[in-house]
Formats: C-alpha cells, structure tokens, sequence
C-alpha cells in the first residue's frame, strides 16, 4: 500500500512539474538560412529564410524572408519573431551569410553565436557575400529552390571541388588556431543566378583581399589533396586543358627554426582533355608538354604564396605546419619570420594518358 | 568479522571488467580534453599514459590489500584499526563516493540543459534519475554489475563515431611529439588521474567477487580498456581541433559528434546525449551501492533505508547546486580529495597492512 502511494505521488510530481514547453516540428518555422549586412560598427541586418509549409499533401515551400536590425544576430533572430507567423527555430540552419562590408570589420562578432549554440551543426556552410546578403537571399532564381537551399548545394556540392571546403568547425579551427587565417568563398549575385566568384583571404578575422576563381582552385591544389578541376596551359601557341586526377601538396620546412625555408613539393597527376591542335604521339612531347605544366603551376602558386606573405595573411596554415616541424617553436616571433622565409614551390606533373586519342 | 556475502548474491570474475570500465569512463570523458589541452597540447596523451601506469600500480595495491584482507573495506578497516579510528575512516570513505554521485549526477544535468532542454530544472532531472537508480540498485550488485555489461555494449557504436571526425583530422596536429617539459606532462596526468578514479569501487564490491582473487586481472584488463577509449578521444580530439580551439570548447567530444551528419539524421550528439544516460547510470549505481553496502557493513542499516535517504539527499544536493560556481568548488573540492584517496590512502593502506601483518606474524 505504502509503495503504491509512494509510485503514485511519483508519477504526479513527474508529470505535473514539468516545465519543458514542447515544441512540435510542424508547428515551427526552421530558418535555413541567415544573412548578415553592416549597419554600423555596432549594428547589423540580418535576413532570414525561412520557408512555410503549408497544409496539404506534398505542398511546395512558400519562401518566407525576414529581416531586422540589431546589435547581434540572435537579437535579430529575436526581431523576426515579431512577425513570423509560427515559432522560428535555428536548429536547421544550412547557411551563414555575411557581406563583403561586415567582413571587412571583422567576422569574429558574428561568429560567435553560431559557435556557442548548441544547436547549430558544426557543418553550417560559411560564405561571404559580394553585395548585399538581404538580396541575394529574398531573390528568387531560375532553379525555383529556396535560396537557402541553393547556396548550400552549390557550396556543398560544387564549390567543395573548386576550392577548400569552408564549414564552420574549419572557420573557427583557422579564428582560434595558431599560424593559420581563415578564407571564404565569396559568391555574387547575377541575373538569375548565384555564382562562386573566388576566395576572401582574411587577416585573423578581417577580409584584406580575395583570390579570382582560377587561383582559388590552385590555392586548393596547393592547400590539400584534390582529384577533380581543369588547368588551363598554354603550349607551342596553343591552349590545352588538363584534368586533374590526383594532387598532393607536401610541407617541408629546412634550416633552423629562426631561419626556415619552406618547399611545397606538388605532385600532380593529369589527363590530357582538350588539346585541339595538337598530335602527341610520342612520349617526348608528352614529356614536354608535363613540364610546361609544371613550369605554369610553378609560377602560378610561387606568386599566390608570395602575395600571401605580402599580405601577412596564411591561409595555407604555414605556421601552424611550422609549429609542428620545429620543437620548442617561439610563437611570438614567427608573424616577424612568416612575410620573410623563402617559399619554393616544386611540382612534378605526370600525365596520365592522352584521353581517347592521340 | 562480518560474514561473506552469500553465493548466490556473487558474480564471476570476469565482470570486474565491465565494472572498472563503466565506472572510469562517466561523464568526464565529454570534456576531460579541454582541460588536458592547457598543460601539456599535443603531448595530452602521454599524460594519459602517465596517469594509466600510476592507476595499474592503484589497481594491484588495492587487491594486495583487499587479498590480504579477504573481505571489504570496512572489516579491514576496523582489523588495522580498531573500531572507531577504522569506523571513521571508512564513514569518510563512504561519503567521498556519495559525493562523487552527486557530481556526477550534476554533471549530467548540466549537458541536459545545455543541449536538450535549458529549461528544465535540475530536481525534476535528477528525480527521474534517482527512481531509475533506486530501481537498480534495490536489485543488489548482480544487477549493477548486468547493468554494467548492457552500458558496455550500448557505448560501443558511440565510440565508432570518432571515424567521422578522425576523417577530416589533420595528422600534423600530433606533431612534434614530447615538446612540453616533463612538468607540464606530469601537471596535465594529475589531472588526468582523477578520471581513472572510481575503481575504488573495488574496496566494497571484492566480496561480491566468485573466486574474488581472480578479479584482479580483470580488473587490471578494464582499466587498460579505459585508457585505451580516453587515448583514443584524445587523439581524435587533438587531430580534429587546433590546440587553441580545443581549449575554448567546454564538451569537445559532444562537439565532435556535432560533424557527424548521417542521411536519416541531421545532428546526432541529440542521440548521444540521451545515450549517454547509459553510461551514466552505472555509474551512479556502483557509487550508491557501495555507499550504501558500506553503511551496510558500519552499522547495519538496511540497504533500502540508507538508499532512499542517500537518492533523497542526492536529489536535494543536485536542487541547490544551481550556480555553477557552486559546483565548480565542489569540484575541486572532490577532486583534491580524490587524489589524497588515491594517491596518499591507498599506498598508506598498503604499507600501514604490511607492517600490521608482519608484526603480528612476529608476535
């Protein structure tokens, strides 16, 4: 008897002092994306997609935009609540948007929410905006998706093969670690589409520069192992196009740690694509036309990194790879020693095969 | 000399396995990397080796005592020392375990609010903890030590995620190897030390032990399971984050499973929260039902009484703890504490029962 009562008090407590409010998934509105503009130094817009669902079988998204002015993003996502039609929630959040203008005052601000939430993925796609996030997101395109959905795929699917994947859990990795800043791709708006344009080199967390598209995808090549994209190299009065098959960049530092000199030994693997023009049947001119590749990659990538330490800015982490050659590394000197160690570049390019022909 | 607990309340050997690695692997393993990562970086897992060796050498003295012994903590206590110096120190002994119920209790509350539900009070948590962990412990230790098997294997998968993460991991990160001076290491494997804590457990659960001297390779076995999933966090941690980022991030192994995106579900640490409970559960399961086998053995109390009273206590210790200041002292409180019981009372046992045999093997 003693017991039973004891069970049942239990059992009331429990469900009677509950203090969780429930949130049902069909009655919430999920932002999937967020974009964020410059006001002011203190202020900034932000922009929200947050597409509707309506009652039905398989209905079609109505695409939902919201947009504020607040000090941080989460008070902005406080002001959407104002007129949304259903509860907002963040947990399905794909894309974190920002304009060129806001970067160029330091991402760090807003960053940080999307780093303290708990329920933000650590997979959120970063991008920067060449114009206005507000419109890029409130557009709409020839495709007929959602904005949001959009960008993530061709950030996810497309850019990820034209240059260095961008998530979020990379971005804070490259704000917080040593040696090492941050790059974003920057997409532009067109008439009736969105397009990847390059990559935005930052200094700790402020945009300083970007590269063009083409040098985003070297810089990928030089950054990490790649297996897709197309060179272009000119040879004997010809342009010819090679499929990247494999490359792979490999980090060596020689000399003394005041004193470093760094070799990036490239080694590239090809097919011949397109080649108009031209009738390679022997390995001689085969052989020749590897080293014109490599001659190309070389002068290519020697610039980018010579640019990159004009800058003062690493994006290809050089002094966090430095910081694990050397023992007993001295932090503080090396953004003295970084714009001045000599970077070569050796490529090795092999060419595959020549395609279905000769 | 209080008698031996019946056959059919014992278990096998073997399951000194699964108790040492349910009880060393709680809920620090969720965030024991950021606090290694400010002492001793990339080299943390040399600390893990360190505190490793150390807790062996605690293992292997903790059975020669309890062999000597033949029974728990409590009868040796009042051999070497008499009833009431004895009756006291093992009374300490059995609050230290209470406490590190609460705080593990509390803990898990704490990723409950952070990640789940930040409403939700910690009573009305740790309420519907406790009824699970009377329902368990009222069943005896061959329950707990089940209890401890089904975690074991309900972890497993949740290990397997580490692939995800180890996957976009940079080796270079580990390098170079044995940078940090010898102090720095030997800082960051004090800290370390303190997760291997729990096994002694074992200074109440020996008589539950078939054969019991044979638990000790068992015993020995867990612990070296144990370190091998803190070294295999560890490393997955260290590759996945910049040094510097790791020591910003409060639950990194939460975090880690963060990445993980899988076709049926967009975020899994939900998951691994929830499952989490399992590995928790044990835990405060092994910690009360020693507590309570312990005040058993002092003044025997039915275990059912002193359970209730230590849930009730429980519950309320986990109501108040609500800044985290609060807890935080009572961290390092338990933590200091937990080093002199490891490192200081145990080796002190060992040698204080040495001498006391060999003495009166003289006599």
């Amino acid at each position: 008897m003693k017991k039973v009562l004891f069970w049942t008090i239990f059992v009331l407590v429990i469900v009677f002092s509950q203090s969780i409010d429930p949130s049902i998934l069909e009655d919430t509105q999920l932002i999937t994306a967020l974009g964020l503009d410059y006001v002011d130094e203190q202020m900034v817009k932000g922009t929200a997609t947050a597409p509707l669902y309506p009652p039905g079988q398989d209905p079609k998204p109505i695409p939902v935009h919201f947009t504020a002015t607040a000090r941080t993003p989460q008070i902005a996502v406080q002001e959407f609540q104002r007129e949304s039609q259903r509860p907002l929630r963040v947990g399905r959040m794909e894309v974190y948007l920002f304009s060129k203008e806001l970067a160029k005052h330091g991402i760090r601000k807003v960053m940080d929410p999307a780093e303290r939430s708990p329920q933000l993925g650590r997979d959120l796609q970063v991008a920067l905006v060449d114009g206005s996030a507000e419109k890029m997101l409130v557009s709409s395109y020839r495709n007929g998706e959602m904005p949001s959905s959009y960008i993530m795929d061709l950030l996810e699917k497309n850019v990820k093969t034209l240059a260095p994947s961008t998530e979020l859990h990379n971005l804070m990795n490259q704000l917080d670690g040593f040696g090492q800043d941050p790059f974003l791709p920057i997409l532009e708006q067109t008439e009736e589409h969105i397009r990847f344009t390059g990559l935005a080199i930052f200094k700790d967390d402020q945009y300083i520069d970007e590269l063009s598209f083409r040098e985003s995808y070297l810089f990928r090549v030089l950054f990490e192992r790649s297996t897709r994209g197309y060179y272009e190299v000119s040879y004997k009065g010809h342009y010819v196009a090679l499929m990247n098959v494999a490359s792979k960049p490999d980090y060596q530092f020689n000399g003394p740690q005041e004193r470093p000199r760094l070799t990036i030994q490239l080694s590239v693997e090809g097919r011949l694509s397109d080649a108009a023009g031209l009738h390679l049947d022997n390995h001689g001119e085969i052989k020749e036309l590897e080293q014109a590749w490599a001659r190309e990659i070389k002068k290519k990538t020697e610039r980018l990194t010579k640019h990159f330490q004009e800058l003062g800015a690493d994006p290809l982490a050089i002094g966090s790879k430095a910081r694990s050659h050397y023992r007993s590394f001295n932090e503080a000197k090396w953004e003295g020693t970084y714009p001045t160690i000599p970077i070569e570049v050796r490529v090795d390019t092999t060419i595959q095969n020549t395609g279905l022909t000769r | 000399m209080l008698p031996l607990p019946g056959e059919d309340k014992q278990v096998s050997p073997y399951l000194a396995f699964y108790v040492i690695v349910t009880v060393q692997v709680g809920v620090a393993i969720l965030s024991f990397e950021s606090n290694l990562v400010k002492d001793a970086g990339q080299d943390m897992w040399i600390s893990i080796l360190m505190a490793a060796a150390a807790t062996h050498v605690l293992i292997w003295m903790t059975y020669q005592i309890l062999n000597k012994g033949e029974n728990d903590v409590t009868v040796i206590h009042r051999q070497l020392f008499g009833k009431w110096i004895g009756g006291l120190l093992s009374f300490l002994f059995i609050m230290y375990l209470f406490m590190i119920f609460v705080l593990t209790l509390r803990t898990y509350i704490e990723v409950i609010q952070l990640w789940m539900f930040p409403q939700i009070q910690n009573w009305y948590v740790a309420l519907i903890i406790a009824a699970i962990v009377y329902l368990y412990v009222i069943g005896g230790f061959r329950i707990v030590a089940g209890l401890c098997v089904i975690s074991f294997f309900l972890t497993i998968p949740l290990m397997l995620l580490k692939v995800f993460p180890l996957m976009e991991g940079l080796i270079t990160y580990l390098f170079p190897i044995f940078d940090y001076p010898i102090t720095a290491l030997a800082k960051a494997a004090k800290t370390m030390a303190l997760n291997y804590s729990g096994f002694e457990i074992l200074f109440f659960c020996y008589p539950f032990f078939k054969q019991a001297p044979q638990s000790h390779k068992w015993a020995q076995l867990g612990s070296a399971a144990s370190t091998f999933i803190y070294l295999a966090a560890a490393l997955v941690s260290i590759m996945y984050f910049t040094k510097e980022h790791l020591a910003e991030v409060f639950w990194p192994t939460l975090t880690l499973w963060k990445i993980v995106d899988l076709p049926f579900m967009e975020r899994l640490e939900y998951l691994g929260v929830a499952l989490w409970l399992f590995v928790i559960l044990p835990n405060l399961c092994l910690y009360l039902w020693a507590a309570t086998r312990g005040l058993k053995q002092l003044f025997a109390i039915r275990q059912k009484k002193s359970l209730v009273f230590f849930l009730f206590l429980g519950v309320l210790f986990c109501a108040f703890l609500r800044e985290p200041a609060y807890t935080e002292r009572l961290l390092r409180f338990i933590n200091e504490a937990g080093l002199y019981v490891m490192y200081i009372y145990i080796p002190f046992l060992y040698v204080y029962q040495l001498i006391y045999h060999k003495l009166r093997g003289q006599r």
